[in-house]
């Protein structure tokens, strides 16, 4: 089975075994829409990403080797997925880096259609913004408020019960 | 997208600037927060506001935790008397039972306060069970109470001692926001001595009642025909609360009745 050459946008070559690819949904899928199974020769091209430069395509080839034997890939019925704070310890590690480069890794895994990469990317967004207030989230994402204060105040009567649900939640979920 | 894609972190390293990113990404971002950050999200901006507050983002975001509730409300096809969908998913407040009914401890062991929001009193005759749930708390709206009015039904089961005849009562009442009660329904259930012991089902259903209701009460009580010692009263178990997603009609007169009317069993 002979690997198969990627090139990102600024043309850096990258050579991926199948499996690895696999991780892929758009690329996965193009190969079957091409007729390239794994009998088959790797095309002679390298295969043009051409939304992902070289170091965030680096990056996503290092999740999916890492992740390339995962048994619970596409698995939607996971329930181990489910929950925001279960980011797993590799993936941790791996996404310490900073949020402009977080951010792209969202965009190029949207791109490829890697679920699980999606997964913990968001994930690592939605614990920085866990628990936090309107003015946070919009200081942490640089949200511009376009409401006018009279709007503000009817949003906040229309959630005004969010607020109090969140005890009762509690208080039923007490098992 | 490839203009998002250029350079996002030009101006600052460390920050992420989700202020003109393509609506697809948000709605992926949004995917994976919890239901609580989102509401919050939704106050940020009218952008966020406008994907978040959708019937097809709650759904798409049901799906990807596994649900399935704003489905079947729509696959029931009944109009959703709801229009916060946010509230609708984290509150799922129509069609399914609101108290909790399992043994909190899941062992065979049975505890008496089932569900925590009950209160136990115990009066000369009777024993009483009730709890009052402010109608917020359930997620349902000011404005679904008075437009819809939908039915409350309350279910339990109760069950006599074969050696001592019994009486049950058990009421919906609705409360406006002054305390003020304005509607209530009861059952009873009398039981003869020596009568078979056989679980019943009794059901309340409000099905008619004025606007303005914003709390339930709901009150069980029971006590033995014999004024003996000790426990013979009625048993009582498995009691369920649940909001239909239906509208009633108007009842023929509204009229805001006393609070002398409270007594449980006289």
């Amino acid at each position: 089975m002979q690997p198969i050459k990627l090139v990102s946008s600024d043309g850096e070559i990258f050579e991926v075994d199948r499996d690895v690819i696999k991780l892929s949904t758009t690329l996965h899928t193009m190969f079957q829409d091409l007729g390239i199974d794994e009998a088959s020769q790797a095309p002679t091209d390298p295969i043009p990403i051409q939304n992902v430069n070289g170091a965030i395509l680096r990056k996503v080839i290092q999740w999916c080797v890492y992740h390339r034997a995962d048994q619970n890939v596409g698995d939607e019925n996971d329930p181990r997925e489910k929950r925001t704070d279960d980011i797993p310890s590799w993936d941790v590690e791996f996404l310490k880096i900073d949020q402009g480069m977080l951010f792209e890794l969202i965009l190029a895994a949207n791109y490829l259609d890697i679920k699980g990469l999606l997964d913990v990317t968001c994930k690592t967004v939605a614990n920085m913004i866990k628990g936090k207030t309107p003015e946070e989230i919009r200081r942490t994402f640089n949200i511009k408020n376009d409401f006018t204060p009279e709007e503000e105040e009817q949003i906040r009567r229309e959630n005004a019960w969010c607020e109090l649900m969140w005890k009762v939640l509690k208080h039923n979920s007490l098992k | 997208m490839s203009d998002s894609l250029s350079s996002p972190s030009d101006s600052d390293q460390t920050s992420m600037d989700l202020s003109a990113v393509n609506p697809d990404i948000l709605e992926a971002i949004f995917l994976r927060f919890s239901k609580k950050d989102l509401v919050k999200c939704a106050e940020t901006c009218h952008l966020w506001k406008k994907i978040i507050n959708t019937r097809a983002f709650w759904i798409a975001k049901e799906d990807y935790e596994g649900e399935n509730y704003i489905r079947s409300l729509v696959g029931s096809g009944k109009p959703i008397l709801a229009n916060n969908f946010a509230c609708l998913s984290i509150k799922k407040p129509f069609e399914r039972g609101l108290l909790v009914h399992e043994n909190p401890k899941g062992l065979n062991e049975v505890t008496k306060h089932v569900d925590p929001r009950w209160v136990f009193e115990n009066g000369d005759e009777t024993c009483s069970k009730y709890f009052n749930i402010t109608i917020k708390e359930l997620g349902l709206s000011p404005k679904i109470m008075d437009n819809y009015r939908p039915p409350i039904v309350f279910s339990e089961w109760v069950v006599n001692r074969s050696d001592c005849g019994c009486l049950y009562r058990s009421s919906i009442q609705l409360f406006n926001e002054n305390r003020q009660r304005i509607a209530w329904e009861r059952q009873e259930i009398s039981f003869n001595k020596w009568q078979h012991q056989l679980w019943q089902k009794i059901e309340i259903a409000m099905q008619s009642y004025p606007p303005g209701a914003r709390s339930i009460r709901v009150l069980s009580s029971g006590r033995d025909l014999e004024n003996w010692q000790g426990h013979y009263g009625p048993k009582m178990a498995g009691g369920q609360l649940m909001i239909k997603m239906d509208e009633t009609p108007l009842p023929a007169q509204s009229l805001v009745l006393g609070d002398d009317q409270n007594e449980p069993l006289e």
